[in-house]
């Protein structure tokens, strides 16, 4: 038997007897590797299904648009020679059949449509386009509609509507589009027509003023670099932009930026996700290291018995090493296979939880990186402890020494290149891999840096405290005396408690306050409060009327609030003409794309956060003042003191920016994009724009109470797509508990593993103690006493650490705002520091229950 | 006249403790041949366990000359004293230590295969056997230590030990732990095999008795071996 196998065989003999001490080990490394497995196939498959089914997502690979007309036959003309083209025009319109009325998102398609995936409809067999049904029999348009059309209009399939003077036929029943994710926010219930049938009917618009008609025109690319779609679609878009002469008007976008919003979120979530897959895996370190420790101590006489015997360094070294690797590629299969497979199980709810596709599936490459993390992590953390095996020397065997004592290896031995070039080389494959995996060195590097800053800190301020408390005059009272030289004593646990502690809790403190402000984020934009319908251009009777039909609870409105609304545009910003600004694009094109609604207010809406600047007083009547939305007062650059010129009715108002502020659209507070002052206004005609809020399962009577009530007027229902934008982003927001909780659970476990690994010494010292006459109390309170120091002095570090770094990875990382929770940080230490004291507790009044005799023994 | 086992030549050896420096051993001068079985006794803290340590390469030197099997250890670094241990000698211990997770024959057979002579897995464990054999525990190859009484365990120790015919075994308090009879029993066996392979003793003990039965006895007082000719009758 070769040399090197009969060394491997030794050690993997050696183990038997002592897989207890690789307990924490295991479970530290398969919580970190399980972690960084899900997190990277979640991760891949979003991304896989962004690209994969890009062209499902979007109905095209390009979609290039505009909203002010069709694009004329040059245009289209051009938009062929890229590849095939479909046409779909966003807009709505009020569907009536005799009492009964129903607010219709109208999607007008043509013939081509859809380019990619299926229409899910009961009546279009075998994949049939839509276009077969939507055809003019005898002056009827045809139409596909959400089932709850039929209902709500109270007709049957093949049963005729109108919207104003144009008849159609429901001659579909529509489940679902294929492009549905990448249409984003719409309102109304789903219909499919013809464009030739929306161009019929004039009747079909927008909802509110100001927002327009969107012509769509998909575009599938032929020959399309599918391994660098992204790259290669931005390329297309390029082309597009520079063939129109970059109209400001076409608009252009691929199949990520088609999700809008949601795929921002899908972002925060999988970085977030990523975050705390590195710091489970960081935290499971410190778990490795510390079980390795008390490994390595508790082998102190084997491992001085094998040297004594003539075994050199190398082969001590190569003896713990192949056990580790056996333990560790344990911990790692575990963790990838449970990661592995349990994502499988999850990714299709997620799919549906997200709206977006994800077969169960295994994704080889993340679970790869996962195991190259476990592998790398387990090294890493293990060796400088592996070293002191390497280093103890043969005399401990016949020197009384204590059971923790490091006999080996000094601090000064730790230098030696064969020591920290092997921990060097693999923190920076560690640093390779994660940057390979996040693709984000900024992230990477910045978290790196704060770690090493981290283990620094910590690792000084233990070493800090020893050196101040030997300083401090003794305490008068025996048990604080006692306890605080424990903390300095040579042979202390005190500097490696505090570095675990410290880091452990940074770590869980980092990764519950960025849970906190991204679940924040995500459901900062769910709105509660938001109107169950909006109308607009009421006069002041029928403003009245509302209110009044709210008094009476058998109508079933649960609020009104109406507020004045006046149209104009704006012409000057800051003395200069509104046209120098209008290829800003986004919200600028809106608000100088001509009439847009504004009001005027005393107060404040609710809801609202001034950002800059103040609100005027109540009984304001000075010059006009406007108060502007932070996103609006960004597109256009603009800050407080700031001018805009407006023209409403002919009138030409000049108005300083007074204050900007941040507000939800979707609220009954029934805010605008631009807000005057009292009197500002005084003397336009202008009208009313009014929330209604339905009481809960009465909005369909409300709807047609309203639509009786004011066959004139449009009430756009707001709740629906609202209640499924909050579905979705309230269980994106579980999902981002879930995943803290499993990193806390980690982290937990590894403080307990510290705890666990400091055992033996405890029980040593014990055992001394109540040969001398303690009691078990004295000894559990002079414990208490001496954890209670080292967990207070180490909570103090990490909570600055954890905040810091929490802030730096919400602002700069993750872009998100940053809140300190002072409650939340309080509760996380105290938890954590009491949990870690109470198993350290535990632990030891067990070991106050061996028999002193029996301990003796068995270290003579 | 043969090559001497061991050779030590105003060998001293000085020990720090925080700010202190202890002498502990002092122009330590003596000889011991092939075969001589040497008692070394005195009262704690006379310094023998540290000769013994300073003879098994366990511990430096300060200064002065120490050759073992012919081998100057003086300035041998940590991994080269520990190829010199296996290739010249073998150490039994006081508390066996015994590696708990190995049976008997297991930790036998580690002795061999850290001595990398060149056997085959099934040499070793043949030697293996054999050797607990001769210490009558052929019953006992695979039992766990925690298995084996005090008198077991020193035998395991004592086949470990001698199972790769070292030059010279150091024995450290070899009956400290052990009932007067098992003591007894443990102590007639080592002497009898070191005799039959001709292995060189240097025994630490406070047992008169048994230092009566070495060959030599030398005495250790405050780091001084005081090296009598002869062994005086009890």
């Amino acid at each position: 038997m070769s040399r090197l196998q009969n060394w491997l065989r030794i050690a993997i003999l050696d183990l038997r007897g002592d897989l207890k001490h690789f307990g924490v080990l295991l479970a530290c490394l398969a919580l970190g590797t399980m972690t960084i497995a899900a997190v990277g196939s979640v991760g891949d498959a979003l991304q896989e299904a962004v690209v994969r089914d890009a062209g499902r997502l979007l109905g095209g690979d390009i979609e290039a648009s505009r909203s002010d007309r069709r694009a004329n036959p040059d245009e289209l003309a051009y938009l062929k020679t890229l590849g095939p083209v479909a046409e779909v025009d966003d807009s709505n319109g009020r569907a009536i059949a005799g009492d009964n009325t129903a607010f219709l998102d109208l999607a007008a398609v043509d013939t081509n449509y859809p380019l990619v995936g299926t229409v899910d409809s009961p009546q279009l067999k075998d994949g049939a386009k839509p276009g077969s049904l939507l055809d003019n029999r005898n002056g009827v348009w045809g139409a596909i509609v959400n089932p709850v059309v039929l209902d709500r209009l109270g007709i049957q399939l093949g049963g005729q509507f109108q919207i104003g003077d144009t008849v159609y036929e429901a001659r579909g029943l529509l489940n679902a589009l294929p492009d549905s994710a990448a249409r984003g926010f719409h309102l109304g219930l789903t219909a499919i027509i013809s464009v030739e049938a929306l161009a019929a009917t004039p009747d079909a618009r927008p909802p509110l003023p100001g927002l327009l008609t969107e012509y769509r025109y998909k575009i599938l690319l032929p020959n399309k670099d599918t391994d660098n779609a992204v790259a290669y679609m931005e390329g297309v878009q390029k082309q597009i932009a520079d063939h129109f002469g970059n109209d400001p008007n076409w608009e252009t976008r691929n199949p990520r930026e088609a999700a809008g919003n949601l795929a921002k979120f899908y972002d925060l979530f999988t970085q977030f996700l990523l975050i705390v897959g590195l710091s489970a895996l960081l935290v499971g370190g410190v778990g490795v290291s510390n079980a390795v420790s008390a490994y390595v101590n508790a082998r102190q006489r084997s491992i001085a018995t094998m040297r004594a015997m003539g075994a050199t360094s190398n082969r001590i070294l190569f003896h713990f090493l192949t056990q580790l690797a056996v333990m560790s590629a344990i911990g790692v299969g575990i963790g990838v296979v449970i990661g592995g497979t349990a994502t499988a199980f999850f990714l299709p709810i997620l799919g549906r939880i997200l709206n977006v596709d994800l077969p169960p599936s295994i994704h080889p490459y993340p679970l790869l990186t996962s195991i190259g993390f476990g592998m790398l992590v387990a090294f890493a953390f293990s060796f400088l402890p592996l070293a002191r095996a390497q280093e103890m020397k043969p005399a401990i065997l016949f020197r009384s020494v204590g059971v923790a004592v490091e006999t080996g290896a000094t601090r000064k031995g730790i230098w030696k290149p064969r020591n920290f070039v092997p921990l060097i080389v693999s923190a920076v494959l560690i640093f390779l891999l994660a940057w390979a995996t996040t693709k984000d060195i900024k992230l990477v590097g910045w978290y790196t840096f704060g770690v090493i800053l981290a283990f620094l800190l910590l690792r000084f301020a233990g070493l800090g405290l020893q050196a101040l408390l030997r300083r401090v005059p003794p305490a008068p009272n025996t048990e604080v005396r006692n306890a605080l030289k424990a903390v300095y004593r040579p042979g202390s646990p005190a500097p490696v408690v505090i570095l675990s502690l410290g880091l452990g809790l940074a770590m869980l403190l980092l990764i519950v306050l960025i849970d906190n402000n991204t679940r924040d984020q995500l459901q900062g934009q769910v709105t509660r409060d938001a109107p169950s319908f909006v109308a607009t251009d009421l006069f002041e009777d029928e403003a009245n009327q509302l209110n009044d039909l709210a008094k009476d609870p058998k109508n079933g409105i649960a609020e009104v609030n109406a507020v004045p609304m006046f149209r104009g545009k704006v012409t000057q910003i800051n003395g200069k003409p509104a046209e120098d600004f209008k290829n800003l694009g986004g919200e600028a094109s809106f608000l100088l794309g001509g009439d847009f609604p504004v009001t005027w207010t005393a107060v404040m809406p609710e809801g609202s956060t001034i950002v800059s600047g103040a609100w005027w007083p109540q009984d304001y009547s000075g010059e006009p003042e406007i108060s502007i939305r932070t996103t609006t007062a960004n597109a256009l650059g603009l800050k407080v003191g700031d001018t805009m010129t407006f023209d409403l009715y002919n009138q030409e108002i000049t108005a300083k920016i007074a204050n900007i502020r941040d507000f939800q659209f979707q609220s009954m507070a029934m805010n605008f994009l631009i807000t005057f002052s009292p009197h500002a206004l005084d003397g336009l005609p202008g009208n009313f724009m009014a929330g209604i809020k339905a009481a809960p399962d009465h909005e369909q009577g409300v709807e047609r109470l309203l639509a009786h009530t004011y066959p004139d007027l449009n009430f756009i229902p707001i709740g629906d797509a609202l209640n499924q934008a909050a579905s979705i982003l309230d269980q994106l927001s579980t999902a981002v508990n879930v995943v803290g909780a499993l990193a806390v659970i980690n982290g937990l476990l590894v403080l307990a593993g510290t705890m666990a690994a400091g055992r033996a010494q405890r029980e040593s010292d014990a055992v001394v103690n109540k040969v001398l006459g303690a009691t078990r109390g004295d000894v559990i309170r002079q414990f208490v006493l001496e954890y209670s120091l080292l967990g207070a002095f180490a909570a103090l570090i990490a909570a600055v650490l954890g905040v810091v770094g929490a802030w730096a990875i919400s602002v700069y990382a993750l872009q998100i705002p940053y809140d300190i929770d002072g409650v939340l940080i309080l509760l996380v230490i105290l938890i954590t520091v009491v949990l870690t004291i109470a198993t350290g507790a535990a632990t030891t009044w067990s070991a106050l229950s061996t028999k002193p005799a029996q301990f003796l023994r068995t270290e003579a | 006249m043969p090559t001497p086992v061991i050779e030590t030549e105003k060998t001293n050896l000085y020990l720090t403790t925080g700010k202190t420096q202890l002498h502990i051993l002092k122009d330590v001068t003596f000889t011991l041949n092939p075969g001589e079985v040497a008692a070394v006794v005195g009262p704690s803290g006379s310094g023998k366990t540290s000769l013994l340590m300073v003879l098994g390469g366990l511990e430096k030197a300060t200064s002065g000359r120490v050759i073992v099997g012919g081998k100057d250890i003086t300035d041998l670094n940590e991994d080269q004293l520990a190829v010199f241990r296996r290739e010249t000698l073998s150490i039994v211990f006081q508390s066996f230590h015994l590696i708990p997770s190995m049976t008997a024959l297991e930790n036998v057979s580690l002795a061999l295969e850290i001595a990398e002579a060149g056997d085959s897995f099934k040499q070793i464990r043949e030697k293996a056997t054999a050797a607990l054999e001769e210490v009558g525990l052929k019953d006992r190859l695979n039992h766990l230590p925690h298995a084996l009484s005090g008198g077991e365990q020193q035998r395991v120790g004592l086949a470990r030990a001698m199972v790769t015919n070292p030059k010279l075994l150091l024995a450290d308090e070899p009956t400290g732990n052990l009932d007067q009879d098992t003591g007894a029993r443990v102590i007639e066996m080592m002497f009898n095999l070191a005799r039959e392979k001709g292995t060189a003793i240097l025994l630490i003990t406070h047992d008169r008795n048994l230092a009566n039965q070495a060959d030599r006895l030398l005495t250790m007082e405050h780091g001084h071996l005081a090296v009598p000719a002869e062994v005086e009758p009890a």
